[in-house]
């Protein structure tokens, strides 16, 4: 036996079926959009929030030279550190795998990317649950390696991993596993592979080094201040001398030279840690924060459809509690079986969108954000916050009607004289808010895709199209020449040059540099290269020449971008000394060779005859042809060491790569966020064309046109929606803005983009009105006013 | 004015086919003043739907000014409609969130008179309709026979040639009924054709002539001697 409540809300249903519809489709896309990004943001928010005593772990970043900061510390910090600091329980360091290594499992052999070197107190202060193999016995001595539970399946399957041996790296050091744990989730320590890190003998004594990642974890009654006056102790009792440097403590640590410390709370890492060396990329907290925002827009939207859609039913309704409350039942009941219609309504819906988020990571099996919609949808622990999710939207969007359909007096509502349709302005400002939300989607994402545009179109100053990278060429050594050489000898092949550090490679070389007037050198990026370079990358000279191998004294000379001239103040660049004997020969171009949203830094090109990178200028066709001879030529050269190339633009196109995923998001979620509000803003419109009927037909016989009549229907909601618009521009705008801050080379807002969202939000709320008011409009009158 | 040959009018829905009109066949001359009478369901209303323009005949002729009107389109029909043809129903069916003034305006809204000529024509009207007091009220606001005094203003503001009223009095008490059929009387008596449409005998016989339907099907015409009013 069905309660009674339950029993109307399926019939209801059943009577209603388009409106139904409109009500689940609404909440299912509503309640699966919503909960997917909420749940993505929730995760993004709580990375490495699981270690026990996590809020007192903190990791030691450095500088100098004002390079910008580095992630990793110095080799010799926690030799010192725990001494010099009270406030410290446990202290850790480890050394993450710089490229993905050989690992062989008898004769197969796996190339694996994530490993670290870590110390005895790695697994004590980042704790893992071991499946085999105990904490105690693991990273004891050299030999031994711990695995990860997923490449313990895939070396051994189900056997055990204990005691076996795998061969890891070129050299095929043989390893005993000695512990398999579960790897972490959601933690910026991400890593298949631990093998024990081999402290050198000698520390470097120069503190200007950085080696190792160095985490503490204090002592409960300890403090971040505490940490960081011991760390002031550090650099004044060990940096400070190791510098030799003649100037006081106070004015080497004023100076550009002077050694840094930076504390990071070990849950801010992950967001928003922006230093060098990082151990794992990290998130993107705008990106985080955005689709969060409008993960709740979107519910925000859905939740209140089911508001407007029940309330505007208040006639449909209005009989049935008057009959109700005239037979005694007493309010809270009502409410009751209202708020239990609600839940119903959207306990339909999840299991709506459970079919649809099923489907939609099977089609989509291959999307970035498949996994995410599949595990919000089947792990236990989300489903039930699922429920729990659905059943709060069902209730908080159930709680007005349910109040406002119970509130009228049931004499009034039997004799018919209940204003019909609810609260009019209440349903309008939740039109309003609806499309404010919805027009604000739409300015962003114009923005958004705008501003990648620009990025992709702007003059980055160098060339990157066709432009291959061997990044290992260091490997040939003495034959680096002659491969070059032979290469070149291709058709496709246009110049090749040697170069130290390229564009967008994500190596950092920085170097001081002081002209004789300055005080105080300064750190600036530099960039080794060879006479090719800068035609390869079709880099323009502004002034002076390019480096030549004939001229000998070119060894030594340097040539500037315009930032570096600028920085140096140099007021004739050619021709003036750097470096005590350094001269500059030529001025290019500012390139880009970071991310747009970093300014174009000073740079110093300095000569060399070779270098670990070889780019290679290509064209023509038969580009596959030419990647085999490559391949081939490179085996001759280098039969062991696997050849690594990449292109220079997808390098660059990687470098906003987050930014183009932000754009997509936004873009998708827009789009839903819109049809939400178009199938809530349909099903008013249907039931206000409802309402209207009988003015219609008046009119109609009256001799209005068609058209007079869709406008007179369509007029009420536009002006919602130009209401809409005056709250959503201006704040999308500021929004937009803000978010623009971020890039160093950015579009403004022009004012024709405010324009063409505000006029997409009214071409769609007009066309999704008039689907219903051209109905209306061209009944018959007849119809109309027999339905009296 | 109006003539009609065989005409029929035949609902269907899913289930069942019913005949509203069966070959009816009626002319009806300039300035007559016609009462169509019959019980319940006999197709009165669906007449006056189709000679008023707002409805189409399943089949046979309809000659409107000498048109053959019964296959024009929708668009043709209401510009027939709006220039010459007045409405009064039962009902008023006035429109609750406009004024009475806006009410009676709107006939000559759509047929595009100035604004300066729509005000003088309405408050001339309301004048006429002694409800000028009344202008800016809503039809909530009034009784049932001001509503359909407003509803009357409404139906002539434009000088229609032909008046079509359904079942005017029927809401109404005895003496607010006489005064809207005076209203009518007098108006047939300046040559506005009038089709009436009435259960009530006593209505039926302020006309000149009278047209009983039963089942769709005209039963008996007979001419009213003219009473003195």
């Amino acid at each position: 036996m069905l309660p009674t409540f339950l029993k109307a809300a399926l019939r209801n249903f059943r009577k209603y079926p388009g409106y139904a519809f409109l009500n689940l489709t609404g909440l299912a896309v509503g309640l699966a959009a919503s909960f997917v990004l909420l749940l993505y943001a929730y995760r993004e928010l709580t990375y490495d929030q699981q270690y026990p005593g996590g809020e007192r772990i903190y990791r030691i970043a450095t500088d100098f030279y004002r390079m910008g900061g580095f992630a990793k510390s110095q080799e010799q910090l926690l030799d010192v550190l725990p001494q010099e600091c009270p406030d410290i329980e446990l202290a850790t360091r480890f050394e993450r795998g710089f490229r993905e290594t050989p690992v062989a499992v008898g004769n197969t052999i796996y190339q694996e990317p994530r490993y670290f070197f870590i110390d005895t107190n790695y697994f004590e202060l980042f704790p893992h649950h071991f499946l085999e193999g105990s904490p105690a016995q693991a990273m004891r001595s050299p030999g031994e390696v711990v695995l990860s539970e997923h490449l313990a399946r895939k070396y051994f399957g189900e056997e055990s991993a204990l005691g076996k041996t795998i061969e890891i790296g070129k050299e095929k050091k043989p390893c005993t596993v000695v512990a398999v744990v579960r790897e972490r989730d959601k933690t910026h320590l991400q890593a298949g592979l631990w093998l024990p890190l081999e402290l050198p003998e000698e520390r470097n004594s120069a503190w200007t080094n950085v080696s190792y990642y160095n985490y503490v974890r204090l002592k409960e009654q300890g403090s971040r201040e505490g940490l960081e006056r011991s760390l002031q102790a550090i650099l004044k009792n060990h940096a400070w001398p190791a510098s030799q440097s003649e100037s006081t403590f106070e004015q080497w640590a004023a100076a550009n030279q002077a050694v840094q410390f930076f504390v990071q709370p070990l849950k801010d890492i992950y967001l928003h840690s922006e230093y060098k060396f990082e151990v794992s990329p990290g998130g993107n907290p705008t990106q985080v924060y955005a689709l969060g925002l409008i993960g709740l827009f979107i519910i925000l939207i859905a939740g209140v459809n089911y508001v407007n859609l029940t309330t505007a039913r208040t006639s449909i309704r209005a009989k049935e509690v008057g009959v109700k409350k005239t037979l005694g039942a007493p309010r809270a009941a009502l409410v009751r079986q209202f708020l239990g219609e609600s839940a119903v309504n959207s306990l339909l819906a999840l299991g709506l969108a459970f079919v649809l988020a099923h489907a939609l990571s099977v089609i989509f099996a291959g999307a970035a954000w498949a996994p995410l919609l599949k595990a919000a949808f089947s792990r236990p622990l989300y489903l039930g916050a699922l429920l729990i999710f659905a059943l709060a939207v069902g209730f908080l969007s159930g709680l007005y009607p349910a109040f406002y359909l119970t509130r009228f007096r049931p004499v009034n509502i039997l004799k018919g004289e209940t204003a019909l349709g609810g609260n009019k302005l209440l349903r309008g400002s939740l039109v309003v808010g609806q499309f404010a939300i919805a027009i604000g989607l739409i300015t962003s994402s114009i923005v958004v895709f705008q501003q990648l545009k620009y990025m992709q179109n702007k003059d980055k100053g160098f060339e990157m199209e066709g432009v291959l990278v061997i990044e290992n060429a260091g490997m040939l050594d003495g034959q680096a020449e002659t491969f070059r050489q032979e290469l070149a000898q291709q058709s496709q092949v246009v110049r090749a040059a040697f170069s130290g550090r390229l564009p967008t490679d994500g190596s950092v070389w920085m170097y001081t540099y002081r002209t004789p007037e300055m005080a105080e050198a300064l750190t600036i990026q530099t960039f080794p290269v060879d006479a090719e370079a800068i035609p390869t990358l079709g880099m323009r000279l502004l002034e002076g020449r390019n480096f030549s191998r004939e001229i000998a004294s070119d060894s030594t000379a340097a040539i500037l971008n315009e930032a570096a001239v600028r920085a140096l103040g140099l007021e004739e660049p050619i021709g003036a000394e750097i470096n005590e004997g350094q001269r500059v020969i030529g001025v290019v171009h500012d390139f880009n060779f970071q991310s747009l949203k970093h300014k174009v830094e000073p740079v110093v090109m300095t000569y060399t005859a070779t270098g670990g990178r070889l780019a290679l200028k290509l064209q023509g066709q038969d580009m596959a042809g030419f990647l085999s001879t490559l391949q081939d030529t490179w085996k001759r050269f280098s039969p062991d060491e696997p050849l690594r190339y990449f292109f220079l633009d997808d390098n660059f196109a990687q470098l906003a790569a987050s930014e183009r995923t932000l754009g997509r998001a936004i873009a998708a979620f827009t789009l839903l966020a819109l049809l939400i509000a178009c199938l809530g803003l349909f099903g008013l419109a249907a039931f206000t064309a409802e309402q209207r009927t009988k003015e219609i037909g008046i009119r109609k016989i009256l001799g209005a046109s068609v058209a007079s009549l869709v406008g007179l229907l369509s007029k009420d909601f536009l002006k919602l929606v130009a209401l809409a618009l005056f709250i959503a521009l201006p704040l999308a705008w500021y929004a937009m803005q803000r978010w623009l801050q971020n890039f160093a080379y950015r579009i403004g807002i022009e004012w024709w983009v405010l324009a063409l969202a505000a006029g997409l939000a009214l071409l769609i709320a007009f066309l999704t009105v008039s689907v219903q008011s051209v109905r209306v409009a061209t009944g018959n009158p007849v119809e109309a006013l027999r339905s009296e | 004015m109006i003539r009609t040959k065989d005409l029929k009018k035949v609902y269907r829905t899913e289930e069942v086919e019913t005949t509203a009109l069966n070959d009816v066949s009626v002319e009806i001359k300039a300035g007559e003043f016609v009462s169509i009478m019959g019980p319940s369901g006999c197709g009165k209303s669906t007449l006056l739907n189709i000679l008023g323009l707002i409805d189409n005949p399943s089949g046979g002729e309809y000659h409107f000014l000498d048109k053959e009107v019964s296959g024009f389109s929708e668009r043709q029909r209401s510009q027939l409609r709006k220039n010459n043809i007045g409405f009064i129903f039962q009902s008023f069916n006035l429109i609750d969130e406009l004024t009475v003034f806006e009410n009676v305006e709107l006939p000559l809204i759509y047929t595009k008179v100035s604004s300066g000529e729509r005000k003088k024509r309405v408050e001339a009207m309301l004048d006429k309709m002694n409800m000028m007091h009344r202008r800016n009220h809503f039809p909530q606001q009034l009784s049932g026979g001001q509503q359909q005094r407003v509803a009357v203003a409404r139906a002539i503001v434009n000088d229609p040639k032909l008046i079509l009223a359904d079942e005017p009095t029927g809401n109404l008490d005895s003496a607010n009924g006489d005064d809207v059929m005076k209203t009518l009387v007098h108006l047939n008596s300046e040559g506005a054709t009038i089709i009436m449409v009435t259960h009530s005998q006593y209505c039926a016989e302020f006309g000149n002539r009278i047209i009983r339907l039963l089942d769709g099907q005209v039963v008996t015409e007979s001419m009213v001697a003219k009473q003195m009013l």
